[in-house]
């Protein structure tokens, strides 16, 4: 089955802006998370910048995962988009969105990027968080 | 020269500190659209939102997003439109999500403008017929975006390195 960001809820979007990892020529970031009844999409960004390959292809992408969590990928990854020319070092911004199911206990977002040299966490979320705003979601068709 | 194609969250290299807005525009029996978020750069300020089709009806509901969506803007038989205090009006835009699994019946827009936002109300005004929506208007106050874009920094500046 296909996981689709759901449609018959509004979603409560918790804006969180927070940079999980940093390194000299790459940083990962979570830009926020939208609770629904079921489950969080989690919205991510990644950028690097190094030197493009001569065939057009890039470093591959960083490895995000949620302490143990199995999320599934919606959008993003291969995805995401990006170019520039500055003496032959690129630039790239890459943006993902995860489904999370409700969390029943804390967790944080981990990331590694080997090719970066970057390894790091987020600060952990709670799980109240999630299931205070998931009571606070709102359907138009439902009660 | 940097193209990034991140939604509306992302502007450049910019990762605006969003405010969260949350709200119903119009719903009818099978669609809905919903006012989603601020989000504030350095030379724009974007306003999303979500257009919903309910799930039971899939095949009716991706056509019709599409032929709401893919013609060009004057053949469009959806207003989505964002009016300004100061009497500006924002059109419907593109879509940012693409009609693929992931997103599925759900596609987001925003409409962008220069800053700075001005004083007053904002309003979101809709019609899709074809998907029985009503004309409905819903209204914004844009002082607390004023507030949120006076303090708000870019996480990523354009030139320079990525803070926090």
């Amino acid at each position: 089955m296909v996981r689709r960001e759901p449609v018959d809820e509004i979603g409560l979007t918790l804006p969180i802006r927070e940079t999980i990892a940093k390194a000299q020529d790459a940083s990962v970031a979570v830009l926020e998370m939208i609770v629904y009844r079921s489950g969080a999409v989690v919205y991510l960004a990644a950028r690097a910048t190094g030197p493009g390959e001569p065939d057009g292809g890039r470093w591959p992408l960083p490895d995000i995962t949620f302490d143990g969590i199995e999320a599934t990928l919606l959008l993003g990854g291969r995805g995401g988009h990006g170019s520039g020319d500055h003496g032959g070092v690129l630039t790239f911004v890459d943006t993902f969105r995860y489904w999370l199911p409700l969390p029943s206990r804390r967790f944080r977002i981990e990331v590694e990027w080997p090719q970066f040299g970057l390894s790091g966490a987020s600060r952990y979320f709670e799980p109240a968080q999630f299931q205070r705003a998931a009571s606070e979601v709102l359907s138009p068709w439902q009660p | 020269m940097i193209r990034v194609r991140g939604g509306e969250l992302i502007r450049g290299q910019e990762l605006a500190p969003p405010v969260a807005l949350n709200r119903l525009v119009a719903a009818g029996e099978r669609a809905a659209i919903f006012v989603l978020g601020a989000h504030f750069f350095t030379r724009q300020v974007a306003i999303s939102a979500a257009v919903c089709w309910r799930d039971e009806d899939m095949a009716r509901g991706s056509g019709l997003l599409k032929s709401a969506f893919l013609p060009p803007k004057t053949d469009r038989p959806i207003r989505l439109e964002l009016k300004l205090p100061d009497a500006r009006v924002i059109e419907m835009p593109d879509p940012i999500s693409e009609f693929r699994p992931g997103h599925g019946l759900r596609v987001h827009v925003a409409w962008s403008f220069e800053p700075p936002i001005p004083s007053g109300t904002l309003r979101i005004e809709c019609e899709w017929r074809d998907a029985r929506l009503q004309p409905a208007v819903l209204e914004i106050d844009g002082d607390p975006l004023i507030a949120a874009m006076s303090v708000a920094r870019p996480a990523w500046p354009a030139a320079g390195a990525p803070d926090q």
